[in-house]
């Protein structure tokens, strides 16, 4: 059977252009990577920390994220009140911020002369900036629109029918949302939490603004890169590595979302 | 002992005049073309939908009535409903779907469990189905799990729309006898709905043609 052209000389070029522009770059960091000495820099205590302090605080960040998140995307899915879409549009704005404005707008809100944060400070003697809690703040601040964005759009998506048969059944709204529609929002869930905690790992500009980058306090991976292209290259290097290798095993986790290539 | 819904039901831009009275023990056949409001009757009775004016009451007990600001939530109606599109939860099993309003109601699990393994017989549908996700049954066997559903609760009121629909020929013949049975033994109000008359005559005891 012949097979029918579907594109064209110049697109296919244009693609491939496109495609070793993305490519090269994660590619060279595999081959600039001293690979003898990766024991050696990867021991040194500093880098450990980042590494431990990394993952401890995405992982925290993004289960925040799910527990305001998953409310939040329920609320902005099912409300009819007036204002909703400026509402939407007030929770998603992380999305496009630029991160280090993230980072003045919570020292803005959190800061000892914050909004909030001088409040906390007269009355409790609680200071957050610079501190751990500060960088999980800034996390969640850049990575929650990731997952109210993922699950609003399965919550709209989802069968109102269904929960006016569970109604006519006797369930509260709660048992509705605990069994019916959070059961069909499951990869939806899966997707949204795995963006969050990916955003949270690699958050930088939000993060050192509002908790600067203190070795072992709150330094995470990125800031570590950032840190050591002007003290020793070949760590960056390393590191980078290490955040490659994470990203591209979670975009592995995920190609049930989106590699999927049936219309479906 | 009459079911009585007499007002209007606002959808969008239509206003359906309704004005219904069922007595007890009668299985009322409602016949009509598709955007007839035959659904819109239905889920007036159940609660999805408010009456715009008019009342809606059962056994003299008032369910819907706007000016004087009674209403009663589709969970506190004695209303069992067999939808169109049956509407059974996909990622339940046959068990969980027809227990569902049973645990809903506080019921614990262990009875929950028997009320609805007796209804799953009582409707024909072998207990070895009951660890099955409804995804997995015929048209006729997920008809008869909505149908277990409803009744489990022993409503006052039983609502079926369309409830051929679906259904392959051969299980069709099954699902008539079973229904005719069902509502035979039902001892309060059975509003039925569907496009085709002749499901209608078989089954209701009083028929109703809607434009």
């Amino acid at each position: 059977m012949r097979k029918i052209k579907r594109l064209s000389w110049p697109i296919i070029a244009m693609a491939g252009f496109a495609l070793v522009f993305i490519a090269l770059p994660l590619v060279s960091v595999l081959f600039r990577t001293p690979w003898s000495d990766i024991s050696d820099l990867l021991s040194v205590r500093q880098i450990r920390q980042a590494v431990w302090i990394s993952l401890y605080t995405s992982l925290i960040s993004a289960l925040l994220c799910v527990l305001f998140g998953v409310p939040l995307a329920w609320f902005l899915a099912r409300s009819e009140m007036r204002g909703i879409k400026l509402l939407r549009a007030i929770c998603i704005t992380p999305m496009v911020l630029p991160p280090v404005v993230g980072g003045i707008a919570l020292l803005s809100a959190f800061g000892r002369r914050g909004l909030l944060g001088q409040w906390l400070y007269d009355w409790w003697g609680v200071s957050l900036p610079f501190t751990r809690t500060a960088v999980v703040m800034a996390q969640v601040f850049v990575a929650i629109p990731f997952l109210v964005l993922a699950l609003e759009s399965s919550f709209r998506q989802l069968d109102t029918g269904l929960e006016d048969a569970a109604r006519t059944l006797g369930a509260s709204p709660m048992r509705i949302f605990f069994t019916v529609v959070l059961p069909s929002s499951t990869p939806a869930l899966i997707a949204g939490f795995v963006l969050a905690w990916a955003r949270s790992l690699g958050e930088f500009g939000a993060s050192i603004t509002f908790a600067g980058s203190f070795p072992g306090k709150t330094q995470t991976l990125p800031m570590a890169v950032y840190e050591y292209i002007s003290i020793d290259y070949r760590q960056s290097l390393v590191l980078s590595l290490i955040l490659i290798a994470i990203s591209v095993a979670v975009l592995g986790a995920m190609r049930g979302q989106w590699m999927r290539t049936d219309p479906s | 002992m009459t079911l009585s819904l007499v007002g209007t039901v606002r959808r969008g831009s239509f206003f359906h005049n309704i004005d219904l009275r069922v007595e007890r023990g009668e299985v009322f056949g409602i016949v009509g073309r598709n955007g007839a409001g035959k659904s819109t009757l239905l889920h007036t009775i159940a609660g999805l939908i408010g009456l715009s004016d008019g009342e809606l009451s059962v056994n003299g007990t008032v369910w819907d009535n706007p000016s004087s600001h009674t209403w009663l939530e589709p969970g506190e109606r004695s209303c069992g409903v067999v939808f169109q599109d049956l509407r059974l939860f996909p990622r339940m099993t046959v068990m969980q779907n027809i227990s569902f309003g049973l645990r809903s109601r506080g019921i614990a699990q262990h009875e929950a469990t028997d009320r609805a393994t007796v209804m799953m017989q009582s409707v024909g549908l072998d207990v070895s189905y009951s660890s099955r996700n409804v995804q997995q049954l015929s048209g006729g066997e997920r008809q008869r799990v909505a149908l277990a559903r409803a009744l489990v609760l022993q409503p006052e009121v039983l609502l079926l729309d369309e409830p051929f629909t679906g259904v392959d020929q051969h299980s069709l013949g099954g699902l008539r006898n079973l229904l005719k049975e069902v509502v035979a033994e039902f001892s309060g109000y059975v509003v039925l709905v569907s496009h085709n008359q002749t499901d209608i005559e078989t089954i209701s005891s009083r028929t109703l043609m809607i434009q």
